[in-house]
């Protein structure tokens, strides 16, 4: 027992002076930013009309933009991957293994864009409408406050179809060839249902994403959490931001605790 | 990973594809694929169905070799 607690102390010892070295770093690099935070508010402040427009006109215009390239983008691009995936999926060639392996990789970019397409879309649709009010009451331009929300609107509506109908095609083409698997996508509890349904290789791959994904979401809010302080300091944003990322943060926190305290099925029972 | 296998072998020898012995041992195509590259190690529970199914033993299949240091 001394041998692993001689052990412990020497890992601890090797981490820590790194851990310090870290805690250092961030303080001079915290103290430049906090210097810094003065300089950027007078400058801001000097920015004035010029900044104002581009927070409240520029930015929810560009969003509105950019939310229909990306729109117009999966109009055309999803048909054509999909068309390709159906083109290898022919019956006769799905008894080659190296066939079944591209079309696997084919059928995840399908499934990749259309999850990632959604969230970007999301964003840039409640950006662009974030400006009808101020275009419309600051600018007095009736025209381009309605345009950019009714595109928006228009945008996200056709982002959500595209990504139903792509979604639904792929999952029931996996329903066909893995007769074990359940679910529908219109249903509420689709990934549940989806989970149980699958094999024990196909949980452990879902369970190292959902965990990788914590990680990325934790060190993401972390991130946010200093844009936000730093934002509250300088007048840029308030302390909603702060408020959002904690509560983002701190569900994520909740939830994974929760999880791994109530594991239960399969005889697995762990408990912190 | 020191779990080698001879999956693919038993397989052919029953004129299965990897959907077919998917569904009779209750795994998806995808992870029959997975065990025979060496990818994953399945459970005890499926490595003994994947042996009922091929009519051999477990050791017959799969053989646990330690990495060299």
């Amino acid at each position: 027992m001394s041998e692993r607690k001689e052990e412990i102390r020497k890992e601890d010892k090797k981490w820590g002076w790194k851990f310090g070295l870290i805690l250092l770093a961030s303080g001079i690099g915290g103290g430049f930013l906090g210097g810094g935070v003065g300089w950027l508010t007078d400058w801001l402040s000097e920015g004035g009309e010029g900044l104002a427009w581009v927070a409240e006109v520029a930015v929810p215009v560009v969003s509105a933009v950019l939310l229909a390239v990306v729109v117009l983008g999966n109009l055309i691009a999803l048909p054509i991957l999909w068309g390709r995936c159906k083109k290898l999926a022919r019956t006769e060639e799905l008894e080659d293994e190296t066939v079944w392996e591209k079309l696997d990789r084919r059928l995840n970019v399908i499934l990749a864009v259309t999850s990632l397409s959604i969230c970007v879309v999301m964003t840039l649709m409640g950006v662009a409408v974030s400006g009808f009010r101020s275009i419309l009451y600051g600018r007095d331009d009736l025209i381009l406050s309605m345009a950019v929300t009714f595109g928006a609107v228009l945008g996200l509506f056709t982002e959500l179809a595209l990504v139903l109908i792509f979604q639904r095609l792929v999952v029931n083409f996996y329903k066909e060839h893995n007769p074990e698997k359940r679910g529908s996508v219109y249903q509420m509890n689709f990934n549940k249902v989806w989970l149980k349904s699958c094999d024990e290789a196909e949980k452990l791959h879902i369970y190292r994403a959902g965990y990788t994904a914590y990680r990325v979401g934790y060190y993401t809010c972390l991130a946010l959490w200093l844009v936000g302080v730093l934002g509250a300091m300088t007048g840029l944003l308030n302390w909603a931001t702060i408020l959002f990322v904690g509560i983002i943060w701190a569900a994520m926190q909740a939830g994974y605790l929760i999880a791994a305290a109530k594991q239960k099925g399969d005889g697995i029972n762990i408990t912190i | 990973m020191p779990l080698y296998n001879r999956l693919k072998e038993h397989r052919a020898r029953l004129g299965i594809n990897q959907q077919e012995l998917g569904k009779l041992i209750g795994a998806s195509r995808q992870t029959v694929s997975l065990i025979e590259r060496g990818d994953y190690s399945p459970s005890v529970t499926l490595a003994m169905k994947i042996a009922k199914v091929c009519g051999v033993t477990v050791e017959e299949i799969f053989r646990y070799e330690e990495e060299e240091q």
